[in-house]
């Protein structure tokens, strides 16, 4: 059950209380690129998250196809990439709720 | 606990034909809808229909308000469900979402439960060239101007970025006021918090365990508290989920009766969906491939991993035994751990693949005698008064029929 409190790292929680408090007041863009920074943050700290991390094998959560795609590289970290700039606010929670999923699973 | 039926209406090829007999589509409708009013008899609080397109043998249930009018002529109880109306509105235009969900209701006196949906299937989102990208959004702004047509007189009209209409006044109003309960289904986690936070309740299709469903209907209610803006005019708090049952008086004969045709269920589903083959329209033949995919997975190891993929990792947990094929007493005390749990409702997947119709009439009514009375007084006596505690200090007008 993942809530922003739980997120220890510093940054992390910060970039996830502020998506939380875009999404409540529909800023809606904003909120996706928070959640996304912090899942980019997720990546930096455990490069392997996706391949080994908990949500891998059986419990594999695929990152929501809303607007922004997680390409995978040979070799390299996926790339994040926004297909656009205007999300909904169903999107926007979408996202924050994956990301903080991934960050309290990943014990940051 | 409160109970329902699903229904695909599927619908599966025989074995050595290339296509159905004449008389299978009209067969399985009158089926289903015996089914239904003997479980109206029985007293399941629920039945819920799908909608799908173009997915032959997996679902033939394209106009589902056509049937469960039908269905509502025949029960006097049981509630009738949307699960789910495809709101893109290149599937189906809100007003007119609004003008049969309302009409279903008058039909029905008063009984309609108004599932929501994007939809999912290529087949179905490339059937309607809906971009699967922006599926999230379509559904969110269809569903909250549906609402207002149903509410509004007249509705003040929309310019949004997939709906265009001018003030009109929708009618027929539904029976049911403001509206009819809404849901949504959620095969991911994060929509299962998305409709908490709408108001609205969670129509589960991701084949949770006990414990995943624990973990979801605790912050579901948090949020229902902490962060709930509603996208209509009443909230329906409720999280429930979906299941394929068969009820014999033993295990084995349970097995034998109902797992071949939950597996068809998985397997006809995840075929056209990566890494499954697509479809071929007119041509395919599910059925056959299953049962002899089946024959020569008899010869191979079988799995012993769940599939990575959220969505195939669904498909594969509904073709399993699971929880509710099996005795009375088997399901019981799966059940009773979803009761643990806080789940409103256990919606059942009765009819599937090559099931055959008097034993689903069968296991109905087994389940019915044998296991559903102790639950649904518990859910009286035990659940109402929790879910009661929940909603303390929520102000919003609740229509749930949980």
């Amino acid at each position: 059950m993942a809530k922003p409190s739980q997120v220890q790292d510093e940054e992390l929680r910060g970039l996830i209380v502020a998506a939380r408090a875009a999404y409540l007041d529909d800023r809606n863009l904003e909120s996706v690129e928070k959640s996304v920074a912090a899942f980019r943050g997720l990546l930096q700290r455990q490069p392997d998250f996706l391949s080994a991390g908990p949500f891998a094998g059986n419990n594999r959560r695929v990152f929501p196809q809303l607007g922004v795609a997680l390409k995978s590289a040979n070799g390299g970290q996926p790339e994040i990439v926004f297909e656009r700039q205007q999300f909904s606010n169903p999107e926007a929670i979408t996202f924050y709720e994956y990301v903080s999923d991934c960050l309290v699973a990943a014990k940051l | 606990m409160k109970f329902g039926l699903f229904y695909e209406l599927q619908l599966p090829k025989p074995y050595d034909c290339d296509t159905w007999n004449p008389d299978d589509e009209r067969r399985i409708i009158h089926e289903m809808l015996e089914q239904v009013e003997l479980a109206d008899r029985l007293g399941f609080d629920y039945v819920f229909e799908v909608e799908h397109h173009f997915l032959e043998e997996y679902s033939h249930s394209s106009a589902p308000e056509v049937v469960l009018a039908a269905a509502s002529q025949r029960t006097k109880r049981i509630r009738l469900g949307h699960g789910i109306v495809h709101m893109p509105p290149g599937h189906n235009h809100p007003a007119r979402t609004a003008e049969r969900v309302a009409t279903l209701d008058l039909v029905s006196n008063g009984r309609v439960e108004f599932g929501t949906g994007e939809g999912a299937s290529d087949m179905e989102l490339g059937g309607f060239n809906t971009d699967r990208g922006f599926k999230k959004q379509m559904w969110e702004e269809s569903t909250r101007e549906c609402l207002r047509m149903m509410t509004a007189e007249p509705y003040a009209g929309h310019d949004g970025q997939f709906l265009r209409m001018p003030v009109r006044n929708v009618i027929p109003k539904s029976l049911q006021k403001p509206h009819p309960p809404v849901w949504v289904a959620a095969s991911r986690r994060e929509t299962v918090m998305l409709a908490a936070r709408l108001g609205i309740g969670s129509l589960g299709f991701g084949f949770e365990t006990p414990e995943e469903a624990a973990e979801r209907i605790e912050r579901y209610w948090e949020l229902v508290q902490e962060e709930c803006r509603p996208i209509g005019a009443a909230i329906n708090p409720a999280v429930s989920t979906v299941a394929t049952m068969m009820c014999a008086p033993t295990d084995e004969q349970a097995v034998a009766q109902g797992l071949s045709g939950a597996q068809f269920f998985s397997f006809s589903l995840g075929r056209g969906t990566p890494p499954d083959p697509p479809r071929n329209p007119g041509h395919d033949h599910l059925y056959r491939e299953f049962v002899d995919s089946r024959r020569e997975k008899r010869a191979k190891p079988a799995r012993d991993q769940e599939p990575e993929d959220e969505g195939q990792r669904a498909l594969y947990r509904a073709g399993q035994r699971g929880g509710f094929i099996g005795s009375p007493a088997f399901i019981r005390e799966n059940l009773k751990r979803y009761e643990a749990a806080h789940l409103d409702a256990m919606i059942f997947v009765a009819q599937c693949g090559d099931r055959k119709h008097d034993e689903i009439m069968a296991s109905i009514e087994l389940f019915a005698k044998e296991v559903m009375p102790e639950f649904q007084e518990r859910h009286e006596r035990m659940q109402r008064p929790w879910r009661e505690r929940q909603l303390d200090g929520v102000t919003f007008l609740n229509n749930s029929t949980i």
